[in-house]
């Protein structure tokens, strides 16, 4: 999906679906599968895996102790696919656009900013963290807890010092309040029919959220 | 002792590098122009990044040792100290070897570029290999600094020692001079031939060609001497 | 005229200097105190006493151009067109003028081909020439270059510097540890062990220098 509005709409709006109801879960997976690229876009990002984990654990303590884990762990997994998806089809500074185009010249342009620096020291981690791994494989340093230790401090401060760096680089290019912007961005038809597909998920999402609060809620029940 | 390379290709993005030879024992130089893929191939020759076709046989290499164009790329330890242990090297001797005594404490961070390159090569150079690949290792050295390498390196005559770098005014002797161009390596042979089929020779070289004075070799001593001969 | 007056900034200490308009480079062994010379004079650092003034105005209210010595820490952005356009877009220039502005800059440094690419996927060199490029964009008054010659090969070096010769900027100061480079400055400074050591045209300085691995194998070979 080229369009970065229509991008975080849809993803708003699925995630929002997908944790309000199971229905609207799996209306979000559906659209999920039609609409990306899946499994490609699960690949771009190693984080994937460790957050599954986390969830599958929580969502079996869950289970044993509320009977509602796999509910929990299902919606979840599809809010974590759909944020998978949106941070592989980031395009860089496709967020500048989008906040001035949101908020304007100063507030959106700032925002804008923000984000792409966040997005750019989230892929410096990454590199850095690539670079540590070969610094260690030339010294012959096992990668083990006594290793990963020292080199987590290591990425600690290899972020500082980039943010030091990054505030000198911003002052000296002039950099105060804001900046100028023409926002420009790509629509093809089929981010068009994507956009509009998310309303049938909500729909569903939201039919069986209400259902579930008039019709099911022991507590909503009670408390009429 | 030899490392060939059987008709690699190493593609990046829209980057693609063919090479095919061999490097034997002694004092190899790989020139190319700024994103010519140096850094690529050096990467590649020691096994840090697949070909994505052909082969790279290391016939007699025990051990390879790569030192990467940017030194912070190597830096694992906290403090300097910590940094010259993590080599295998004994802290005092190293530091005391690049003038940073009294640094034993310093984050190599927190070292100038130049003293970091510093402390790097000592490093690197202070173990035996059989295969040394140095990208840029002259970058942020200072000029006195540039000669002393030179002249460590000049004693690197058992091993395989492969120098990419792009410097242009304070070289080694070099065995052999082989040159990246339009995504290709090419074996420009052994000196003093090799200066005639070198494409982008140092400009000083260049112009010693142009007057009729081809040096031997590319060394100061070597530029010194064809300046001088009449 | 760049006026430095009793500046004192940890190891270094300059009584007096003058810097005319053009290009000057510094010169001295590592740890000598030429990068932290050149952030004073970009106004990155404070001095913590003396003054320094370019043409009577501190470094913090002059147009300054700045190249990091590490080619990683110029990069703010992901994509190269982003790195060049940002201190226009910083400084509100007109939106329809951004790409014109661009698009010169790229095309004077042969950097087009690099427009669209990750910066992060240059190489050393290619980082410098567009971290050299978002510093000419917006034509500074004074251009501050960190040993951005050590990443650069002999061809891109000359085209640089007849482009810095060309580029309009009053002051272009730079550290190099390439001689040859550094004798073809209109202004020359030698530090060590953060003391102004000489200061002059390239020629007189270079003459103090003469049998020291500091003085340029071109003068000696007479080519």
């Amino acid at each position: 999906m080229q369009d970065v509005r229509i991008r975080i709409g849809a993803a708003a709006v699925l995630s929002f679906s997908a944790f309000v109801s199971l229905w609207g879960a799996a209306a979000a997976f559906f659209w999920f599968f039609i609409f990306t690229p899946r499994l490609q876009s699960i690949r771009r990002l190693r984080l994937v895996i460790g957050a599954s984990v986390m969830i599958a654990i929580i969502s079996l303590l869950l289970q044993i102790t509320n009977g509602s884990g796999y509910s929990y762990g299902i919606r979840i997994i599809v809010i974590i696919l759909i944020g998978v998806w949106l941070a592989g089809e980031y395009h860089p500074g496709e967020f500048l656009h989008l906040g001035v185009w949101l908020a304007g010249d100063h507030l959106g342009f700032d925002v804008g900013l923000m984000a792409e620096m966040g997005m750019q020291s989230l892929i410096s981690l990454l590199d850095d963290l690539d670079r540590i791994r070969i610094a260690y494989i030339l010294k012959k340093i096992p990668l083990d807890i006594t290793g990963i230790i020292p080199a987590g401090t290591l990425l600690v401060r290899m972020e500082l010092i980039r943010a030091r760096d990054n505030a000198e680089l911003l002052a000296v290019r002039g950099y105060r309040d804001g900046g100028a912007l023409q926002p420009g961005f790509k629509t093809s038809r089929l981010d068009i029919v994507a956009g509009l597909s998310v309303m049938p998920v909500f729909f569903i999402a939201t039919l069986h959220f209400v259902n579930f609060l008039y019709f099911d809620s022991a507590f909503l029940k009670g408390l009429l | 002792m030899r490392v060939s390379l059987d008709r690699i290709r190493i593609t990046r993005g829209n980057f693609s590098l063919t090479a095919d030879g061999t490097f034997d024992k002694g004092v190899h130089l790989v020139s190319g122009a700024v994103g010519s893929g140096k850094s690529t191939l050096a990467l590649c020759i020691a096994g840090m990044l697949p070909p994505e076709r052909g082969t790279i046989q290391r016939s007699g290499i025990g051990s390879t040792m790569l030192s990467l164009q940017f030194p912070e790329h190597h830096v694992t330890g906290m403090t300097a100290a910590e940094e010259c242990t993590s080599w295998g090297c004994e802290p005092d001797t190293i530091l005391a070897l690049c003038g940073l005594n009294g640094h034993n404490k310093t984050s190599p961070l927190a070292l100038s570029r130049g003293e970091l390159k510093r402390l790097h090569l000592a490093c690197v150079l202070n173990n035996p290999h059989d295969l040394f690949l140095l990208d840029e290792p002259f970058s942020s050295l200072d000029c006195e600094e540039k000669y002393a390498f030179c002249t460590l390196i000049a004693h690197h005559t058992s091993n395989i020692t492969i120098i990419f770098t792009h410097e242009q005014s304070v070289l080694p002797k070099f065995d052999r001079i082989w040159e990246i161009e339009n995504g290709i390596l090419h074996d420009r042979g052994t000196p003093p031939e090799a200066l005639k089929t070198w494409n982008s020779p140092p400009p000083l070289i260049k112009k010693l060609i142009a007057a009729g004075k081809s040096p031997r070799n590319i060394s100061q001593k070597d530029i010194l001497e064809a300046a001088c001969r009449t | 005229m760049i006026d430095i007056c009793d500046l004192r900034y940890r190891l270094l200490h300059i009584d007096h200097l003058k810097i005319p308009h053009g290009i000057t480079t510094i010169i001295g062994p590592n740890g000598s105190g030429k990068t932290t010379l050149l952030r004073l004079l970009a106004g990155i650092t404070v001095p913590e006493s003396g003054t320094i003034l370019i043409d009577r105005v501190p470094p913090r209210k002059t147009e300054v151009g700045w190249v990091n010595e590490f080619p990683d820490r110029n990069i703010l952005f992901s994509i190269v067109y982003d790195e060049i356009a940002s201190p226009l877009r910083f400084r509100y220039t007109a939106t329809d003028e951004i790409p014109l502005k661009v698009d010169a800059v790229v095309k004077r440094l042969g950097i087009q081909h690099l427009i669209s690419r990750k910066v992060r996927e240059l190489s050393g060199g290619e980082k410098v020439l567009v971290a050299l490029a978002a510093a000419l964009v917006f034509t500074p008054g004074m251009l501050v270059l960190d040993e951005y010659d050590t990443h650069l090969d002999g061809a891109r070096c000359s085209q640089v510097g007849h482009l810095l010769s060309a580029s309009g900027c009053e002051y272009v100061l730079r550290c190099s540890q390439n001689m040859e480079t550094a004798a073809t400055s209109d202004f020359l400074i030698l530090l060590d062990k953060g003391n102004l050591v000489h200061a002059g045209d390239p020629a007189e300085v270079f003459e103090h220098l003469s049998g020291t691995p500091y003085y340029p194998l071109s003068l000696k070979v007479g080519l």
